[in-house]
């Protein structure tokens, strides 16, 4: 290889990805001691190791995307299969705003915006719930004393959740969820398929509830969005 | 022998190969195609991160670059039938991710870096002292790479975070290996002058 090939292969010689015959003659040729090819070398090494840096340091994935990835898929099957089947394509039972906002228009809109007004929605979907519940129950937040439970009957000053379930979950998937976090619903859902979960753990334990949240999570099949309702 | 190597390279329909062993992720693939909502996950994971700081990278919005990486792996859910094995499941992957990429930017300006950093690292790189410890040089670093036209700082990103080969890169950005060797030296060309604007020089580095 001559220099100007060995000097545009450098950045794949920091990398690490040259084959076996490029990375010797690499070698090779920077032991005859070009000082052009070393001094990029170095360079190259501290871009790299700069790239890397900033790389890393960048912002975390929101956690929930598996989630909607998961849920859009068993849209996508559900829609599939309908097809397929040769049936005209009904919902299997009438769509939540949410849903009808996508199908209509969600897929059409530019990601961007899509993502401004999935940001916009999620905001006004926790205002709002929050506003609507204080407004309904004035006496039941701040101290957490719920007043629309089951019989089921939850702590007072329980943590409460804000959750959306998805579409495809099952109310048996639903109920084992609950039960295995001890909570229950005791509002929704809304319009937007929200609903309030009472938990028995108070606000103030953040690693227990931390450890709900966790187990929500990781329902992703079952669970679309959950937030801590403040 | 021969004739079960026969039947086995009949019922992959390929070519007879030589490696014994089956890359996981094109074996992932092969389960997603079957609908295998596990080997999605598992898929997931394994390219979220990776993914998401590329698309970052290019469209330089942390919402968007959610949605492409959702966007892109939903694609990849639809198309794993497809998939041929021509090529290694990552360079599929990216490749998926910058289409969605550049139609997600079509007709938007290129990237830029939002006021308030460049005045930040600006203000660092105003006094010497500052700008010689590590963190102003990491972020004049970071301003510099976002000052790069968005063909450039790609073939930096393809190279230096993601640790592609030139090969996979050409693969992924659809052009010549020659044309990938080439943007990177004007690239890392680019940089260096961007960087000695703002008064690091190439020994500094």
């Amino acid at each position: 290889m001559k220099h100007q090939e060995i000097i545009e292969s450098l950045p794949w010689y920091v990398n690490g990805t040259l084959d076996q015959a490029e990375r010797a003659a690499v070698t090779q040729h920077l032991a005859t001691g070009c000082d052009e090819c070393a001094r990029e070398v170095k360079s190259l090494r501290a871009i790299h190791k700069a790239v890397k840096t900033a790389g890393d340091e960048a912002p975390e994935p929101s956690p929930f995307l598996l989630n909607r990835a998961l849920a859009e898929i068993e849209d996508y099957e559900r829609t599939r299969g309908q097809e397929q089947s040769g049936q005209t394509a009904k919902p299997s039972s009438s769509p939540s705003l949410l849903d009808r906002l996508r199908e209509s228009w969600w897929p059409k809109t530019p990601v961007f915006a899509r993502m401004a007004l999935a940001t916009q929605l999620a905001l006004v979907l926790v205002v709002g719930s929050i506003a609507i519940y204080q407004y309904e129950n004035p006496r039941t937040v701040g101290d957490g004393i719920k007043t629309l439970s089951g019989p089921s009957g939850t702590a007072s000053g329980g943590a409460q959740l804000s959750v959306i379930f998805n579409e495809s979950a099952t109310e048996s998937e639903i109920r084992q969820t609950l039960q295995e976090i001890h909570g229950s619903i005791v509002e929704g859902p809304t319009a937007q398929g929200l609903y309030t979960i009472q938990l028995a753990v108070p606000p103030e334990q953040t690693a227990e509830l931390d450890k709900i949240m966790k187990t929500l999570l990781e329902k992703k099949r079952i669970v679309r969005w959950v937030q801590e309702k403040q | 022998m021969e004739h079960v190597l026969e039947i086995r390279v009949l019922a992959a329909g390929k070519k007879p190969r030589m490696q014994e062993h089956i890359d996981p992720e094109i074996e992932l693939l092969r389960q997603i195609a079957a609908g295998d909502r596990d080997a999605f996950e598992k898929l997931y994971k394994a390219y979220q991160g990776r993914l998401f700081r590329y698309l970052l990278r290019m469209v330089g919005d942390t919402g968007a670059a959610e949605e492409l990486t959702n966007d892109a792996m939903i694609a990849a859910w639809k198309a794993a039938s497809t998939f041929k094995g021509e090529s290694r499941p990552s360079t599929w992957l990216f490749s998926i991710a910058r289409n969605k990429a550049l139609n997600a930017m079509r007709g938007k300006k290129p990237v830029m870096v939002d006021a308030e950093t460049a005045l930040a690292v600006a203000a660092s790189s105003d006094s010497p002292e500052r700008s010689a410890t590590r963190s102003s040089l990491r972020d004049t670093m970071k301003l510099a790479l976002q000052e790069l036209s968005p063909d450039h700082r790609e073939v930096m990103e393809l190279t230096f975070y993601q640790e592609l080969s030139y090969q996979e890169i050409a693969e992924i950005m659809e052009c010549p290996v020659n044309t990938v060797k080439t943007r990177m030296f004007y690239a890392k060309k680019r940089l260096q002058e961007i960087l000695e604007q703002k008064g690091i020089k190439e020994e500094m580095l």
